[in-house]
């Protein structure tokens, strides 16, 4: 009885809330209110596949999902920001008939990486997919082998792991939990030798703390590498991104399968990769999947386009306390064949908790910055003097730095300062504001 | 010339602690003060000839790998705290390598450095994330920063700091960090001299008396100091 009026309010409150927007985690805090074990007592389908890490799995969760709709599949997924226990329950519940049993062939949760426990006590996805575990967010997730810990302990032995066998941290896994699934990213035209600038989490073993030998770097600390010690190491992936083809903008698996995609960014790759493997597992055939993946049009973009003083500029959504995250976007910066001006913005590090901590801008790989095709960087915000400090700290030329914390004139100021293209960096936090401040 | 140790860069760097070198390298080049940093890396061969040794914070398995390797030059980390009288900063955990012991909590006892009469006492799946305000007699201004700790700490040694928003050294110490000779030990984590100008000058003038190679003369950098009052300023509210 309880469950049928858990699923009943959960159902009501959602069909409101797809009228009038919102309402995501709301109904499932109410129906765990009214029925705490209610994800228990549900019929659930059998491909049920969880995504976590601390980078991607927004993209790589709709990926995942519209990959298996595309191919006939009916799957569902929570939609961004609805990833911890109440946002799955809403999710299974407003598609659960009136009995319990859950209509869609397959789930895919998106899973905050601290809150997975919560969520996975009640029921065992069949697949876990681990896509990185980067430094995010360390006011809330202290450090990724922290983050590490709390996902070894939900995970049940009845699933199959499916782990990026380049990231050391998640390969890791692999030494405690058997037969688990590798993806890797071969050495391409897009790798590098180079770590990031201001820290190096591949210089040493996640598991063993001995010094880690890199054959080669995708990005940051990802990249073929073998512990010097003990049995870590890029495992050889069964699913393996062998060739990528920059003119055609076209990646290649396996030898054998080609997805064309406009995003050739190396963490966009990542996630196509990581989709392709999940989809392989949930019995779908390759070549379907590789056809459906191809030329993705993401409903979760971190570019969002948009009209400054006549001419085109691009936001870059960045995620504050999120070095590598910002290391994506000024790569994207830096991958631009025309002048460009950056409009760099930190105003509310989060918009869920209060905090004041900046230490994060010196993770960021500002230095890059430094070219002539960057004319000039205006810093924003309230914390806009944080990235001043940063920024001095640099070689880049005081007379291309510009400070502007009155968020009304940063209009003007970038009209005065801005050359070339304009690329905005900044946070979900404050996206809304600053996009609002540059068009109006 | 002052000689800068950044020990442990790769190891013990949990959080923009690079920040706290390439700071101090600003202020001394805008002080027209000669300077050489090195990095060392476990297993790195080391001179020991230093003014300023810096350890930043690390993953709880770091600091374990820090203390096993820190433990073979013990002497050469004595001779330099109280012989010489370099300037040490510790943030973060890098405290705990230089206590008399770590103890875990499935009780497991690790002995420290016992440089610093502290000791540490584990507490991992209870962390303690916090901003932090705390008061400074040294520099007679505010300290701001942030502590992310799975530790209590009992010390026996002259606080650094006293608490006036955050934690101390245990949840129901008032005071905070550790000050030794020249050695400066916070578990505030990241790039705390860049964020607390004063704090910055204050190495820099122990440098001054250290080295006697420069004389000392206070410098004020505009966006330091509005970044700083920026976080004050949101911390107090």
């Amino acid at each position: 009885m309880r469950m049928f009026i858990a699923i009943l309010i959960c159902r009501v409150l959602h069909f409101c809330g797809s009228i009038i927007g919102g309402f995501s985690s709301l109904p499932g805090k109410l129906a765990l209110k009214i029925c705490p074990d209610v994800l228990k007592k549900v019929k659930l389908c059998e491909n049920i596949i969880a995504v976590t890490g601390s980078n991607g799995k927004t993209s790589t969760t709709e990926l995942i999902a519209t990959t298996l709709k595309k191919s006939g599949v009916n799957a569902v997924y929570n939609k961004e920001g609805s990833n911890q226990i109440e946002g799955v329950t809403t999710l299974i519940l407003s598609n659960c008939d009136f009995k319990g049993n859950f209509k869609p062939q397959a789930l895919v949760i998106e899973s905050d990486e601290r809150y997975a426990r919560l969520t996975f006590q009640y029921f065992t996805p069949k697949y876990f997919l681990i896509t990185n575990l980067l430094r995010d967010q360390l006011t809330r997730n202290r450090h990724p082998e922290w983050i590490f810990d709390i996902i070894a302990q939900c995970i049940s032995p009845n699933s199959k792991l499916i782990l990026n066998a380049d990231d050391p941290i998640v390969a890791s896994f692999g030494i405690k939990f058997e037969n688990a699934i590798y993806y890797t990213v071969n050495k391409t035209a897009i790798s590098s030798q180079k770590p990031t600038l201001s820290y190096d989490d591949g210089a040493f073993c996640p598991n063993c703390k001995m010094p880690l030998q890199y054959e080669y770097r995708n990005y940051g600390s990802l990249g073929r590498f073998k512990c010097t010690n003990c049995s870590n190491g890029s495992a050889n992936g069964q699913f393996a991104v062998t060739n990528v083809d920059i003119e055609t903008r076209t990646i290649e698996i396996n030898n054998k399968f080609q997805i064309q995609t406009d995003n050739l960014d190396i963490h966009n790759i990542y996630n196509l990769l990581a989709a392709f493997v999940t989809c392989s597992c949930c019995e779908v055939k390759q070549s379907k999947v590789a056809q459906a993946l191809s030329n993705h049009k993401s409903q979760t973009g971190r570019i969002l386009n948009f009209v400054f003083d006549g001419s085109a500029a691009e936001l870059l959504i960045s995620k504050h306390e999120n070095s590598m995250s910002y290391n994506c976007s000024i790569a994207h910066v830096l991958n631009q064949n025309e002048d460009v001006s950056v409009l760099i913005v930190v105003d509310r590090i989060s918009r869920k908790y209060f905090t004041s901590e900046t230490s994060w801008l010196w993770d960021i790989d500002f230095e890059e910055l430094n070219t002539d095709r960057v004319k000039s960087i205006i810093l924003g915000g309230k914390y806009c003097y944080d990235l001043l400090v940063r920024f001095n700290s640099t070689e880049i030329p005081k007379e291309k730095i510009f400070c502007e914390p009155d968020f009304q004139l940063l209009k003007n100021t970038v009209k005065t300062y801005k050359q070339g293209k304009l690329f905005v960096l900044t946070c979900l936090a404050d996206q809304e504001r600053v996009i609002k401040e540059l068009i109006n | 010339m002052v000689k800068i140790l950044h020990l442990f860069n790769n190891l013990m760097n949990l959080y923009g602690e690079t920040g706290n070198i390439k700071i101090l390298e600003r202020r001394l080049k805008a002080g027209n003060i000669a300077f050489k940093t090195a990095k060392a890396m476990p297993k790195d061969v080391i001179d020991w000839d230093f003014d300023f040794v810096y350890i930043g914070s690390g993953t709880e398995k770091s600091m374990f790998a820090s203390l096993k390797e820190a433990c073979n030059f013990t002497d050469e980390l004595n001779k330099l705290i109280f012989e010489k009288n370099a300037v040490v900063l510790l943030t973060g955990n890098s405290m705990s390598l230089f206590g008399k012991k770590i103890v875990k909590e499935n009780g497991e006892e690790m002995e420290g450095l016992s440089i610093l009469d502290i000791e540490t006492y584990e507490t991992y799946n209870t962390p303690t994330m916090q901003d932090c305000v705390f008061d400074c007699e040294l520099t007679n201004s505010k300290i701001v920063g942030f502590i992310n700790r799975a530790t209590k700490i009992i010390s026996n040694e002259k606080p650094l700091f006293k608490v006036i928003k955050g934690v101390g050294n245990s949840p129901d110490d008032k005071f905070e960090g550790m000050q030794k000779n020249n050695l400066f030990a916070t578990h505030l984590i990241g790039p705390v001299l860049a964020k607390n100008p004063d704090f910055l000058e204050l190495i820099v003038k122990k440098l001054a008396n250290k080295t006697k190679e420069f004389a000392y003369s206070a410098m004020k950098f505009d966006d330091m100091q509005k970044a700083y009052e920026v976080t004050l300023e949101e911390l107090l509210k």
